[in-house]
Formats: structure tokens, sequence, C-alpha cells
């Protein structure tokens, strides 16, 4: 191996990604494409879970605010993709902003209730106001995204058009981890007040790290709903924001790759397991139950505790 | 006002169910500083005993007491496999086990009890008592009689008992508890009883009012979450005037403002709360720490 | 004269408690103070109050004439004020070089649109924040441990990280909070050596500590509190011969202790 060695495995891994709509079933493709639009969610619900340490129940409230300023954008006046998309975004991060501005002052299970609570509003909300929402029916003949004259109307093309922005997304989050929010981030995970005195504006970073994730599950929903070019409201519940919660813990918080192996690992599963039917939200639970136990920094974190034994006595660095 | 009347005692009825269930949540928040997720599972895991204990041919009362002890020991064996081998976590992680656990519950009872809903029979008839001419269930009376008697024992337990002092010390301060030689492991696993008990009679009480449905506990257990931090979150009084507060706003809110949006009405006070009053009516009692 | 820091009548109950008595207190720019007394004086809880941790129950606190006294820490820090811990909260994922650079991120400005597209002058002041650590860390003789992850450092060493934290942002006045807890001989006296090279940057140094070796040896002044209550103000050599504390802060232990 030459001085390149190292980039092998993450061409190989790229290439994989990037061939992997040529030799696969539409099925799975669009389980592929699911699954790029989880690794946004789980990215941008790991600045509150797995960075700011902090327990929001409401992530599937943000991406169903993304996803219906978008569909309705859409529907209600032809609004073109790359408008909504934005739009979806804005909307989501202020009701980040409205959320996360009363609870995040209070201590961490305010949080995790108050946040449940406007996850439940807004799911009613979808559900009642029939209106605007269309109600239970569901939002239907959202326009599909296009580039110039290209339409990205089949899942293969959308797929391509998710790697572009998970590529993206995560390298903007990326930059946050590594810059003085990130350190903020850790900083008030591990200990708050020393955080505070050393001069961070705790609950604005907080705030800061809450609105982010709102966005991020904003984008997110946007991109669902030009996925399925149908939305309804049952897909935003507190099922989804577990759902969400568990893919992180599965992957592992605090790291991207957690996040990506966390979303595909959870996509995939229930595919592979659905010969379980009915025992598979059972195992479902069991398996929350089991990690939290057992390894609660998830499959990452206990790659890393592996690859830490083998280099045991190397001194530990991290660069920054 | 015949009608305010009305609607008021039906909602003191629903606001007994949310104390009781709040009351059980409170306990466990004072004592180990967590949330119970699994909590609306027990309410709902009570009604299916309960149909279970009925079909079997066991007589209402007898029923009663099958389900309680029942409730009992699951409260042991869920504090013993749940709580107890993560105590001492960070309180994110309990709580996410005890979600997972109310995703064990609801699939458990759905391939046992399948996903129909379930009828659980009442001591009294469904005609209604004039009482100054308010029609009131005699279920709803005795509900709130159940909820009285509850809540006088509770109280009872914690402020005159050996073993409440000793819970209000486990609540307080665990370590110091532990060094004046309390076995604080007997206490925390005797709150997850009583605990267990508490929604154990919610499920008892809710269920002949609906029916024995798979998401019966997780719907009222989201009011009670409100109840509680409207009360004041960790407060024992405040879980029982939070939860009759709500039971009566959430109707008159259905009646007079949407009824399309009642059960968003518990989450928009609870918000408002938060926003206004975030200590709630009662007030959480916060040490100043460093 | 002026004063740095001044608190007038400054209080503060716990429930019935009274943690610290009305306090008049006084430090002049420039100079070392150790604040004493037996645990359970009030100590920490006056670190507390001026940190901006706690709010006070009554009474007023003006750094450089200002009043901050019901400001919060994170304010309180950027005003100039840099606070250690009795016990050190390291950052645990984060190296000794992030460590610091956290204490001086109060004065960073370029906001996240500039950190999302790496602009060169959210680069640039990365770089000045990553030197500006690097030169406290030189400062407290720990520049070679940069890159270790804190927890694998010995207490001491976390403790020294956890000074440059509180130095990194130049503070006019620096709060210790026992500062030679867990140390060992040789440390302490490297110590009283830094918090002297400290004031000769022209910090005003407050410190709480129970190491008598160590406060004879390095305050200008020394403050002595019982019970939340002013028992005694002076040079350390009337302190040293002053029969209340004598009596009050050392209690039945011999004299010993104190020469």
């Amino acid at each position: 191996m030459g001085r390149y060695g190292r980039y092998i495995p993450w061409i190989i891994l790229g290439c994989t990604i990037l061939l992997f709509p040529l030799r696969t079933s539409n099925y799975y493709l669009q389980i592929a494409c699911l699954a790029g639009i989880y690794i946004i969610l789980i990215i941008g619900y790991d600045f509150i879970l797995g960075w700011a340490g902090l327990l929001s129940l409401s992530h599937a409230a943000f991406y169903g605010i993304g996803a219906y300023t978008s569909a309705l954008l859409s529907v209600n006046f032809s609004i073109p993709f790359w408008v909504t998309l934005p739009a979806a975004a804005i909307v989501a991060g202020l009701f980040g902003l409205v959320v996360g501005f009363p609870t995040l002052r209070l201590r961490g299970h305010y949080l995790a209730l108050g946040t449940l609570a406007f996850g439940e509003i807004v799911v009613l909300v979808l559900m009642r106001w029939r209106a605007v929402t269309r109600g239970v029916d569901g939002v239907t003949g959202i326009v599909p995204a296009s580039f110039g004259l290209f339409v990205f109307d089949n899942n293969k093309s959308y797929y391509y058009l998710l790697i572009f922005f998970i590529l993206i997304l995560a390298i903007f989050a990326r930059r946050i981890h590594q810059s003085r929010f990130g350190r903020a981030l850790i900083a008030i995970r591990t200990a708050e007040v020393t955080a505070e005195v050393s001069g961070i504006d705790t609950n604005r970073i907080k705030l800061l790290a809450f609105i982010l994730s709102a966005v991020y599950a904003g984008i997110a929903g946007s991109l669902y709903a030009y996925l399925f070019r149908y939305i309804s409201p049952e897909t935003f519940g507190l099922h989804q924001s577990i759902t969400i919660l568990t893919m992180l813990l599965i992957g592992g918080g605090g790291s991207i790759g957690g996040s990506v192996l966390g979303a595909i690992l959870l996509s995939f599963l229930p595919e592979w397991l659905r010969f379980l039917k009915d025992y598979y939200l059972l195992l479902y639970g069991v398996g929350i139950v089991l990690m939290m136990a057992f390894m609660p920094d998830g499959v990452i974190g206990l790659a890393k505790k592996i690859i830490s034994k083998i280099k045991f006595r190397l001194p530990l660095r991290r660069n920054v | 006002m015949q009608q305010l009347t009305q609607l008021i005692v039906n909602g003191l009825t629903m606001g007994c169910i949310y104390a009781l269930i709040a009351l059980g949540f409170v306990l466990i928040y004072r004592t180990v500083g967590v949330i119970n997720f699994a909590q609306g599972e027990l309410v709902m895991l009570a009604a299916y005993f309960g149909v279970t204990a009925i079909s079997i041919g066991l007589s209402l009362i007898w029923a009663y007491v099958f389900v309680i002890a029942a409730m009992a020991i699951f409260g042991y064996l869920f504090q013993w496999m749940i709580y107890y081998p993560l105590r001492g976590k960070p309180f994110i992680t309990i709580i996410i086990s005890t979600i997972g656990v109310s995703i064990i519950l609801q699939n458990l009872a759905r391939i046992i009890w399948g996903p129909a809903p379930l009828m659980f029979p009442s001591f009294f008839s469904l005609k209604p008592l004039n009482i100054g001419g308010v029609l009131v269930q005699p279920q709803n009376i005795f509900v709130f009689v159940v909820t009285v008697v509850l809540f006088s024992l509770v109280y009872l337990l914690l402020s005159k008992t050996m073993i409440g002092h000793k819970m209000q010390a486990v609540a307080q301060d665990p370590e110091t508890a532990k060094l004046m030689g309390i076995k604080v492991d007997q206490v925390v696993a005797g709150v997850f009883v009583l605990n267990s008990i508490l929604a154990g009679a919610a499920g008892l009480l809710l269920a002949p009012i609906f029916l024995v449905t798979l998401d019966m506990g997780s719907s009222v257990l989201m009011k009670s979450f409100s109840a509680s931090i409207i009360g004041g979150f960790g407060s024992v009084p405040g879980a029982i005037v939070g939860g009759l507060f709500l039971g009566v706003v959430e109707i008159l809110g259905a009646r007079y403002i949407s009824s399309h949006f009642k059960d968003g009405i518990a989450f928009v006070v609870l918000l408002l709360v938060l926003l206004i009053i975030p200590k709630g009516l009662f007030g959480e009692r916060v040490n100043e720490r460093s | 004269m002026t004063f740095i820091l001044e608190t007038r009548q400054l209080c503060k109950q716990f429930g019935g408690v009274h943690a610290l008595r009305p306090f008049d207190f006084k430090i002049s720019p420039g100079e070392i103070r150790a604040l004493i007394g037996p645990n359970g004086a009030g100590k920490t809880t006056f670190l507390n109050l001026l940190s901006g941790i706690y709010t006070p129950t009554d009474g007023d606190i003006l750094f450089k004439g200002q009043q901050i006294t019901k400001i919060k820490p994170h304010v309180v820090t950027r005003l100039g004020v840099g606070r250690t811990f009795q016990t050190v909260k390291p950052f645990g994922k984060l190296s000794v070089l992030e460590n610091v650079m956290l204490g001086y991120d109060c004065r960073a400005e370029k906001g996240i649109f500039h950190i999302l597209i790496k602009s060169s002058s959210a680069k640039q002041e990365e770089e000045e924040t990553k030197e500006k650590a690097r030169k406290a860390l030189g400062f407290v003789g720990m520049l070679d441990k940069q890159n270790m992850i804190i927890t694998s450092l010995p207490y001491g060493q976390q403790r020294l990280v956890d000074l440059a934290r509180a130095l990194v942002h130049d503070p006019d006045l620096l709060l210790l909070d026992e500062p030679a807890a867990g140390m060992t001989r040789q440390e302490g006296s490297d110590l009283v050596a830094c918090i002297r090279r400290i004031r000769d940057l022209g910090i005003t140094v407050l410190l709480v500590e129970h190491n008598m070796r160590l406060v004879m040896d390095v305050s200008d002044r020394i403050t002595v509190l019982d019970f939340g209550y002013l028992i005694a103000e002076g040079i350390p050599e009337e302190i040293r011969s002053n029969p209340k504390v004598i009596e009050a802060y050392l209690g039945k232990k011999t004299n010993d202790a104190i020469n």
C-alpha cells in the first residue's frame, strides 16, 4: 500500500454507493432513498441528542413541517423544488426557535415533555386542519423536483440527488462539529456550569443546536415529499420520532458515521426481518432496552472501543 | 349552568384518571429522577389483565384483586429488569429504555390479546343518577371516590409511615439515605410497585368508560405528563391539581372552542405553562446545584 | 483608590440556611488575595456569587465599578472574570488544546454561516484562538501536552489546563477555587510561581485555598471567613498572629499548621 493506500476502502465504498442503483430492484432503491432521507434526519437529530446531550421527542414533527411546507407550496402555488426546499428548512427552523426557546432554559426532562407535546400538536393539526393540510387524506400531486430540463421523477435519479444533499449537509455538519460550536456543545454536555463560566452562552448554543436539528429535519421532510410525491400526517408522529431516536442510538451518537450507519441499518432491517411479522416490533422494543443496557454508544461506539483496545497503550490523541 | 356543571363533573372524572397516573410518575421522578414512559402501558396492561380475569370466570371484585396483585408483581419485575441494571446511568439512557419497554408491552399485548378493542364491565349500571339536576354516571362517582381514597392513602403513606419517610429521604438524597442505613434499592423497588398499582387502578377505572385498546394507555399518559407539569413537576399536590385542572379545561375547551382539537388542548396548555410559569402551579423542589 | 472588585452587604441563603452573611469585600488591582476559612465558611458560595452561578439573596457586586449582581455567568466571564473550579470537570472528549480554546471562544465573533462556508475570516479566527490557547498552555507549562486527551492526564496537570482555560481570554480578575488541591508538593510550588507570574501580567487574583503554606507564601492579603461571617482581614503576618483566626479557623488544632 502506497501513500494513497488508506483511501482504497473509501474508494470502494464510494463506488458501491454510486453503482448501487444499477444492480438493484426498484423496491430496494426506494428503501435506499428513504434511508438517505433518514441519514439527513439523523445527522440533524445528532446535534441535539448526540452533541448537546438533550432528549427531544419532536424531531418527526419538524420533519413533517418541512414535508408539508414543501408539498403545500408545490401543490397550491406550483412553486419549484429549489424554492420550496429552503422554505421548508426556514419554516422548520422557525418552529424550532419557538419550541426550543421556552423549553431549553429548563432542565432536561422539560425538553423531553415539551417536545412530546409539540409533536402531538403538530400531528393533530395536520390531521384536523383539513382546509389547509387536507387532513388524513394527505397531500398528493406534488410536482417532481427538476434541475433545468432534467426531472427527478424516478428513484434512480432521485437517489443521486439525495447523495448530493447528504454530502453537502454532512460536510456542513462536520464543519460545525469541528468549530467552536462543536466544542461548546461537547462542553455543555459534559459540564454545563464549567462551560458557562468559560464564557459560553449555553442557552444560546443549545437553542442553536435545536434550530439546526429542526432545519435538517425540515430539509429531510422536503426531500421526503418529493420522493413519494404523497404525504400524510401519520408519517410524522411520535413513533417516527422514536424511530429516529433508535436509529441514532444504534449507530451511535456524536458522529456522522454513526448517524449514517444507524439510518441504513434500521431502514433495511425491517425488510430483512419481514418474516417476523408482529414479532418485529416486539423485537425492536427489546432491542432498544438491550442497547441502553449493553451498548449505549451504539455500533460506532462499540467499534471505537474495540479499536482502542487493539491500540492499547498508544497515547490517546485527537487532532484538531 | 346545569350543562356547565355536567361538563365539569365529566371533566373531573377524566382529571382523576390523569391525576392517578401523574401521581405514579411523580413518585418515581422524585425517588429516582427519571420519567417513566412505560407508565401508559402499565395502565393498558392492567385493563387487559382485567379482561383476562373476567374471561377466566372471576367475579368483578376478584378481578380487581387479581389485577392489583398482578400489577404489584409486574412493578417489581419492571424495576428489577429495567431500572435496576441502569441505575446511576444518565437519565436519558433510562428514559429511552422505558420507551423501549412501552413498545415491548404494546406489541406483547397485541400478540396476546389481538388488536380489536375489548370490553370490561363496570360495577354499576349505565343508568345515570340525577343529583340536583346533574346527570352523573355511577362509574364517575366511583372514579372520584377511588381517586380520593388512593391519594389519601399515598399521602398517609408518605407523611405518616416509616416507609414513607424512607422514600422521602431517598428522594432528597440517596447517598445520605444510604449512609443512614436505609436500603435504597428496596425503597426504590417499593416506589415502582406503588406506581404500578396506581397505574393499575387507573387502568381498571378507565376500562369501563372507554374500551380496552392497545393505545388507551399512551393517550392518557401524554395528558398525565401535561397534568404533572401544569401542577408542578415532582409535586404530589401538583399531580392532583394539575390532573383535575386539565380534565376540566379539556372538556370545556372541547365544548366551547373546538371538539376537533380536544386532544391538543392538554399540549397547548402544557406549552403555555412552560412559557409563562415553567415551574408549574406548585413548583418543583429544585436545589441550586453547582 | 479604586477597587477592581467590591461587594456590598452581599449575602446568600439556601432555604433558611445562611451560606454567606452580609459581606463587604474589596480587592485592589494587581493584588493576590486569599480567602480562607474552615469548610462551610462560605468561600465557594462567595466565588459562585461572584461568577454569577448563584444569584445573591441581597447585596451588590461591583466589578471595575460596574454592577454585575444579577448577570449570567457567561457575561461575567466576558466582562473579564476568569474562574477555575475546586473539582475539575474537564471536557473529556476534547484535547487539552481544545479545552483551553473553549475559554477563548467567547471572544469569537464569526457566526455560523462563516463556519458553514469555511470563510477565511472564520479560519483566521480559529487560528487566532488556537494561538491564544497555545500561549496560555505555554504559560502554565503544558504546551507539550496540547494534543493529549485531557482525561488521560494526571489530576494535577488537568488543573493546570483548567487554569489555562480560565486565563486564555485575558481576564482582569482570576478566581481560583482551591487550585492546589490534589497537587503534589512540587506542583504546588510551581503553582505559586505561576500565580505570581499571573499577577505580573496585571491580573488580580482571588484564591480560596486550604493549603496554608501556599496561602502564606503567595498572598498579599488574606481574608478569613467563618460560618458566613468575616472574622479577619490583613497581611499574612497579621493573620498568622490573629487570635480570633487561630481560634475560629484552626479550632483545636495546633499553631503548627499555620507556620
